[in-house]
């Protein structure tokens, strides 16, 4: 291993900033209850909104159903978080509009989350280089489990997109924080979003 | 006699200012604690929104930065920054697979460890001069010369050029490991600069770029990070070797469409290959500096404490001076000026100390920012514009003017009751 040595100004930063590393939210494997990862990628014309989160945040239970009432708890998850229109509002000038939701969670089985109404295709486009591939479901092993969504969004107007309101929160109590990423026109940002404040800009 | 008119109060100032100036001694001192307060101020605000610009300026074109698993911000401070180290090296056949990925643009691989003098040398391939952006997605620029193509070429930032005062065609040595660490020499093996990058205000001025393969070649003959005994390939030679690079330290990734970058950053960290790590340079950045904020409204607590510290000096200065004033305050309405006027005369003297001393705070900022700035560059990285005010610095400024003025009316206070009592004849 080559090194560089540092100046002791530089190393008085790094351990500023080392000093109060936190645990990140979003970082592969972190499994928080209360917390989940949002990421909006807005390019042209098209904002593609993926969310990462625990079950328990939108269920309040992380397995597959044991009864009616936990498959009804799934199919009502799955309609609310079909219906994206609602979830994520976007500046009304920009006209933008939902074009496909994809959900996804190893524990729960497809036909319990079926795809929105009217969009065919997945948005998922996981299709890469062969190296490249899901990680392999540790669900069983540790009784956690997430889901991914995926939505996609097509704009009329989209230089009159300025943010979204993340209605995340009213629709899901479970959910006590956001971590936000944001690939956007004026570059990336990252923040945090909570049931007070619900804003995003860009 | 001043009254509340026009002229009035203008005669009030300068009545004022005359009367302050009999004092000069005592508020000048004053006027230099509250300058030494709001260059404080002012100053940790500047470090703070300018250390901020200037480290998103650094990347501004760069999609992904990847390197091997470690801590988003360890990552990004080592990689764009050249802060800290790298713990591990990633594959060059990782590089290459992400390279070839379909919705990649372009990839500039870096090599960190060497070191020229005190400069870290970097080693890449042409791509970084063509694809890596700063700022306003402005390209690195040459000063003079063209970006290396032999083995042995070396392009340098404009801070090395300055310093060293090479030119276009001088030779230079690079050293392996950091400066005092020892200093084992390439002497073996010298670069020759084949160009000079234009002054960007980043790392990339105090840094000497060489090909992937010029690191290669230095090291061929090397084992375990020393000289190999009894072992010499001469440079003449180390063509005829291998010099594909075998381990890179990171690598800066530019996408062809920014709505991919996610499902990409996925791909990368769930490599199989070895375990990588890629992070959206601005979303680090912006960690990074809510955990620095923290830190930063600290400093920015302290330095509003002194401002606190030097307003009630002030207050307490002009209220003691209040008792040897009496007689002035009594001649003043023995000629006829209201116990209003007085108040006003000691409120407008407050606030010109409070004026003298935040410009002469200003003054002193822009000229140690003109001292420091090059050292902050060269220690953190940090370029400082000299002598320009954020809306927030100038914000602060006014707010304690306003502050200034507020606390100068306990003394106008004070007199106003004292020539009430006091009428034409103070008891001293």
């Amino acid at each position: 291993m080559r090194r560089i040595q540092r100046f002791p100004g530089q190393a008085m930063l790094i351990a500023i900033i080392v000093s109060g590393l936190p645990v990140w939210a979003h970082e592969p494997g972190a499994h928080v209850h209360g917390r989940a990862a949002l990421e909006i990628a807005i390019d042209g014309a098209v904002a593609q909104v993926n969310l990462n989160s625990p079950l328990d945040n939108l269920l309040g239970f992380e397995h597959a159903p044991r009864n009616e009432k936990e498959r009804q708890a799934i199919k009502a998850m799955a309609s609310k978080l079909n219906e994206a229109s609602s979830l994520f509002v976007f500046t009304p000038a920009a006209q933008c509009r939902l074009e496909s939701a994809d959900l996804n969670s190893p524990v729960l089985s497809a036909d319990l989350l079926p795809p929105a109404s009217g969009s065919g295709k997945s948005a998922d486009k996981n299709s890469g280089a062969s190296e490249f591939s899901p990680p392999a479901s540790s669900a069983a092993v540790d009784a956690h489990a997430e889901l991914d969504a995926t939505w996609q969004f097509q704009c009329a107007k989209p230089q009159a997109l300025q943010g979204v309101d993340v209605q995340l929160f009213r629709m899901f109590p479970g959910l006590r924080r956001l971590d936000v990423a944001i690939a956007g026109p004026k570059g990336q940002s990252s923040t945090k979003l909570s049931p007070e404040s619900t804003r995003l800009k860009w | 006699m001043p009254k509340c008119g026009g002229s009035g109060l203008k005669s009030l100032f300068s009545l004022a200012f005359a009367s302050a100036w009999n004092r000069r001694a005592t508020l000048g001192l004053m006027a230099v604690s509250i300058a030494l307060s709001v260059m404080l101020l002012l100053g940790v605000e500047q470090l703070r929104t300018q250390a901020r610009e200037s480290f998103s300026q650094s990347i501004s074109g760069t999609d992904l930065v990847v390197g091997a698993r470690t801590s988003p911000i360890q990552l990004m401070l080592y990689a764009v920054f050249r802060l800290g180290d790298a713990t591990h090296n990633i594959r060059w056949a990782s590089f290459q697979a992400m390279a070839a990925h379909p919705a990649v643009a372009w990839a500039v691989p870096i090599s960190l460890g060497d070191s020229h003098r005190d400069f870290a040398v970097i080693g890449t391939t042409s791509a970084y001069f063509k694809y890596f952006r700063y700022g306003d997605r402005r390209l690195l620029a040459f000063a003079a010369g063209k970006p290396f193509t032999d083995i042995f070429d070396a392009v340098i930032g404009a801070d090395v050029a300055a310093q060293l005062g090479y030119q276009v065609g001088d030779s230079i040595v690079l050293n392996h490991g950091a400066k005092g660490l020892g200093l084992t020499e390439h002497a073996d093996k010298p670069f020759k600069v084949s160009g000079i990058l234009k002054r960007t205000g980043l790392p990339v001025d105090r840094s000497v770029h060489v090909s992937l393969e010029g690191i290669e070649a230095i090291h061929l003959d090397w084992q375990g990070g020393a000289p190999m005994p009894g072992v010499s390939i001469p440079a003449e030679y180390v063509r005829k070797f291998d010099l594909a690079p075998k381990e890179i330290t990171a690598a800066l990734i530019g996408l062809k469409s920014r709505a991919g970058v996610f499902q990409m950053q996925r791909f990368i960290n769930q490599y199989k290959g070895e375990p990588l790590l890629a992070v959206l340079p601005g979303v680090a950045l912006d960690e990074l500096w809510s955990i620095v904020g923290i830190v930063e409204k600290s400093l920015l607590a302290i330095s509003a404490l002194v401002v606190a510290v030097g307003l009630s000096g002030l207050v307490a200065v002009v209220l003691a001076g209040l008792g040897e004033r009496r007689r002035e305050l009594a001649i003043l309405r023995s000629v006829g000026a209201g116990p209003r006027v007085v108040f006003l005369l000691l409120a407008i003297e407050g606030l010109m100390v409070v004026v003298a001393g935040a410009l002469l705070g200003v003054l002193g900022l822009a000229v140690l920012s003109l001292f420091a700035a090059p050292v902050l560059e060269a220690r953190l990285g940090i370029s400082l514009a000299v002598g320009m005010l954020s809306a927030e610095a100038w914000q602060l400024l006014l707010l304690v003017m306003a502050i200034g003025f507020l606390v100068s009316l306990v003394p106008g206070y004070r007199a106003y009751r004292l020539s009430l009592s006091d009428g034409l004849t103070p008891r001293l």
